[in-house]
């Protein structure tokens, strides 16, 4: 039975949870821990910092956490639509072809940045956004039917797409040389610890409008849970529905690929777990799992931050590393939820 | 209301329907019969708007391509036989989700929701998730959710299609939902229900639209269709005609067969 | 779902509870240098610079001295606030892209921070030795060094040509061999010796190739050999037997770092590879 008031509870374990990895994030690192820290602007309770450790605090972790916050919610907002809309559990985002595009165009650019005279990360960053939107619009275009996008042949279209990238990127990986090799690799695990504030307004411009878009369209996006037909009788134009959904997804999760690197999981776990605390429901579903993914996200990055210090882990590493056994677990206590509704 | 003069729908090379020239009118409810095969789920999912077909069908004077989902919601609800029952949805929700179209905020349309749960006697399980429902159950949350659709403040030139409403439900509720949709007819609406139970079609239908071989054969109203000589050449058994003992409406018996 | 609640709360609280554990600082002495690469390290402590690195990455093995100090990473994955945890005055690090970030928020933090090319050749090893140098305020340390390498490391040409091929891998699919714009192809030029490769970097090399541009001998770092069980299981690789100097084993085994980092002990590599090949 689940009330109402059941499926708010978690609405606020969520806001705890990203309360509580936030104060984690804010408060420990190598260079200065203290639990009071969070709290340094608030009149009274300023603890005595020299220079660097404030520039540590305030420029460091503060857009990392930010930065964290904002992935976290748009990779598992993005999960849950795309697994509403291929009506898969299975769904992730990088499924239609995202993560091979920008893997590949950023790869290409780590290892042949030196031929082409685009060295540096912003080339990179520039590059994986733009390949994960040239990848989206191929695949969409391939699914594009008489009724808007065939999902079917969306996720088929995808597989391949990804596949002709795998391909690729061996391909860059012979050429590349042991330094790019290296970069290449860190890359694709993904990392939060190059936020800063010249970083961020653009990211957090392109994710904002995508988050925002995609949560007003959770009305008709619900509707796609009892398949489009039904969603089309109901009224929802589901072509420009399909067409707008992909869209932001790729504009979102593009844009963190874009600042973070591959960081995999998130998209396909968070939605999951918020699925069976809440139901399908998206109007539950979607707040849920985007309170869900910027709390596990920063606690994943402070992981990552904090297990090997003075060295980070690459995020990616973290979030499989965890995502993966939870992921079994849940299997085992659902199994056989799992394929209901879909 | 619903004009039908089509010559033919395919599907990939394939001819699902012959010609039709068919006018139902508001305030009437059609059963679809016929065998397995015969064409009445095709027909459904054309008026649907899922087959393109050829030749004309206009909705309340306009052509049936013209009308756009936003338009046709209001005015068409469409129930199909494959139920989907998607995880942790309550039933509210579910029968909720038919108020998209209107706009409305989530408490009117939960209100409503829970006013045809009542009506079709399910509101005991409205906060329930439809995945804990028996089909039957399932089935008349689905029937509300179509309903809930189609409720207007100033009712009429509205139209239902249903395949098989009832085959789930046992028969206190077949009554009741059949019951239901009469009185939705009787709104200055229109039903068109694929039916198996061609006893209760003889029921509560207007008018019979028997189908064979993607032909419209007999559309006429229950004394007219249920004869011996056409039910046994469509159904090819034996079946035996007789008056209802309280209700002058032909009842229809058929016989076990022996191998 | 209880349970899935209490596990949730159960490893928050246990987080928390670990919170109080991380509430230390790393402590280290005041205003020191990081070196970041293993060629800058090692240049570092062979000027006489030894005393004022307070951190090392973890590709700087050489000196010895390095082992005590602590690491702060990867030069290639640097983290901002673990260096910054350091405390440090200076950061020296070696180019190669992938730390820019974090080498922006050093300096962000107004810690200095020094890039140094990496050299490919030998005079960019002495032009980088005598960068070092001044840097660190003592220019003069520089000669001596440079001396010391250009003494033994000079070019030798024989009257016999020789050839060589530096494996760094072998596996079931073949060999991955060191051509152009590497360390061995360096020591082999110097040495007079014609590397049978002809590709950039470390690459897969076909064996069609080796199989017409048979090498007189085989080099080959040592951790490769160690790991392949010994000099006998190493020479046995199905490539590797293709060869004469495959079937025969005539491997020089080098020491790793030697082998394959420019370092100030390349005068070493140098005379290691020169011994072996005079005995041929």
């Amino acid at each position: 039975m689940l009330m109402t008031f059941e499926r708010r509870r978690w609405l606020i374990a969520g806001t705890l949870g990203i309360l509580a990895s936030s104060w984690l994030l804010l408060s420990s690192g190598p260079v200065l821990s203290d639990w009071r820290l969070p709290l340094m602007w608030l009149p009274g309770f300023g603890t005595p910092m020299s220079e660097l450790e404030l520039t540590v605090v305030t420029q460091l972790r503060l857009p990392r956490l930010v930065l964290g916050l904002l992935v976290g919610a748009v990779l598992a907002q993005s999960g849950t639509a795309m697994q509403t809309l291929c009506r898969n559990p299975l769904a992730d985002p990088g499924l239609i072809g995202i993560s091979g595009g920008a893997a590949v165009f950023a790869l290409a650019v780590i290892a042949l940045g030196e031929q082409i005279g685009l060295q540096g990360s912003i080339w990179v960053s520039l590059a994986a956004f733009l390949g994960a939107l040239l990848t989206t619009f191929v695949v969409y275009r391939l699914a594009g039917g008489k009724t808007g996008v065939d999902v079917a042949i969306l996720l088929l279209a995808g597989v391949a797409i990804n596949a002709l990238a795998g391909s690729l990127l061996g391909l860059l990986s012979y050429y590349a040389d042991d330094d790019a090799l290296r970069l290449m690799s860190f890359w694709q695990m993904g990392s939060l610890a190059g936020a800063s504030w010249q970083q961020l307004p653009l990211g957090v411009v392109l994710m904002g409008v995508s988050s925002i878009a995609l949560f007003m369209l959770r009305k008709p996006i619900n509707t796609l849970l009892l398949g489009e037909r039904q969603a089309r009788y109901l009224g929802v134009n589901t072509v420009s529905l399909k067409r707008q959904l992909i869209i932001w997804v790729a504009l979102g999760v593009g844009g963190a690929v874009a600042l973070t690197g591959m960081i995999g999981f998130v998209g396909l776990i968070i939605p999951h777990i918020a699925r069976i605390l809440v139901g399908a429901n998206i109007r539950w579903l979607m707040p849920v799992s985007m309170l869900f993914g910027a709390a596990v996200l920063v606690l994943t990055d402070w992981i990552a931050k904090t297990i090997v210090a003075p060295a980070e882990l690459p995020i990616g590493i973290i979030t499989a590393a965890v995502g993966a056994p939870f992921f079994i677990y849940l299997l085992i206590q659902q199994k056989r939820r799992l394929h209901a509704g879909y | 209301m619903l004009d039908i003069k089509i010559t033919h729908v395919n599907y990939s090379h394939k001819r699902l329907l012959g010609a039709f020239d068919l006018s139902l009118e508001a305030g009437e409810f059609v059963a679809v019969i016929g065998e397995n095969g015969a064409g009445k789920s095709t027909l459904l999912n054309t008026l649907a708007g899922e087959l393109d077909y050829h030749g004309s069908i206009q909705l309340n004077g306009r052509e049936l391509t013209s009308w756009i989902p936003a338009q046709l919601a209001p005015v068409r609800a469409v129930m199909e036989q494959k139920l989907s029952a998607p995880f942790g949805l309550t039933v509210a929700e579910l029968v909720g989700m038919g108020r998209f179209w209107s706009h409305e905020p989530d408490y009117a349309a939960h209100q409503r929701a829970l006013n045809w749960l009542e009506r079709l006697d399910a509101a005991k399980f409205a906060e329930r998730t439809m995945d804990t429902l028996s089909g039957g159950e399932q089935q008349r949350a689905h029937i509300a959710r179509c309903l809930c659709q189609l409720d207007v403040t100033v009712p009429g030139e509205q139209m239902l299609l249903l395949d098989e409403p009832t085959s789930a439900l046992d028969v206190y509720h077949q009554h009741s939902v059949l019951a239901e949709l009469r009185r939705f007819t009787q709104q200055g609406n229109l039903v068109v229900a694929v039916m198996h139970d061609l006893n209760l079609a003889s029921l509560y239908a207007d008018n019979i639209l028997l189908l064979a071989d993607g032909e419209l054969k007999h559309f006429a109203k229950p004394e007219a269709v249920f004869r011996t000589e056409i039910l046994e050449q469509t159904y090819r058994s034996p079946v035996y005609i007789s008056e209802h003992p309280s209700i002058r409406k032909p009842m229809i018996f058929t016989e076990p067969r022996h191998l | 779902m209880t349970r899935l609640y209490r596990i949730l709360k159960h490893s928050l609280l246990i987080l928390a509870a670990a919170l109080p554990l991380l509430t230390h600082a790393q402590n280290s002495p005041q205003g020191g240098i990081i070196t970041a690469g293993g060629t800058l390290t090692d240049i570092v402590f062979a000027v006489g610079g030894g005393d004022k690195v307070i951190g090392v990455d973890t590709s700087s093995t050489s000196p010895s001295a390095v082992h005590k100090l602590p690491k702060v990473g990867y030069y290639r994955n640097l983290s901002a606030e673990g260096v910054l945890s350091f405390n440090p005055k200076q950061v020296w690090v070696l180019e190669g892209t992938g730390s820019e970030r974090a080498l922006a928020q050093i300096e962000t933090a107004g810690v200095p921070v020094t890039e140094f090319d990496k050299p490919t050749t030998l005079s960019e090893l002495y032009a980088l030795i005598e960068q070092v140098a001044d840097q660190l305020g003592t220019p003069d340390r520089a000669e001596p060094v440079i001396n010391s390498i250009e003494d033994k490391f000079h070019p030798v040409s024989r009257a016999q040509p020789l050839s060589g091929l530096f494996v760094l891998q072998v596996s079931e699919r073949g060999v991955v061999a060191a051509g152009h714009d590497s360390v061995p192809d360096l020591l082999f030029s110097q040495s007079d010796i014609t590397n049978v490769v002809d590709h950039k970097g470390f690459k897969t090399v076909s064996r069609e190739h080796l199989l017409v541009n048979q090498p007189d001998f085989i080099v080959a770092p040592s951790h490769v050999v160690d790991a392949a069980g010994g000099r006998e299981q190493f020479c046995q690789n199905a490539t590797l037997q293709l060869l004469n100097a495959g079937q025969s084993c005539q491997l020089l085994v080098m020491d790793s770092l030697l082998a394959l980092g420019m370092t100030t002990r390349i005068a070493e590599a140098h005379e290691a590879l020169l011994a072996y090949v005079n005995d041929l």
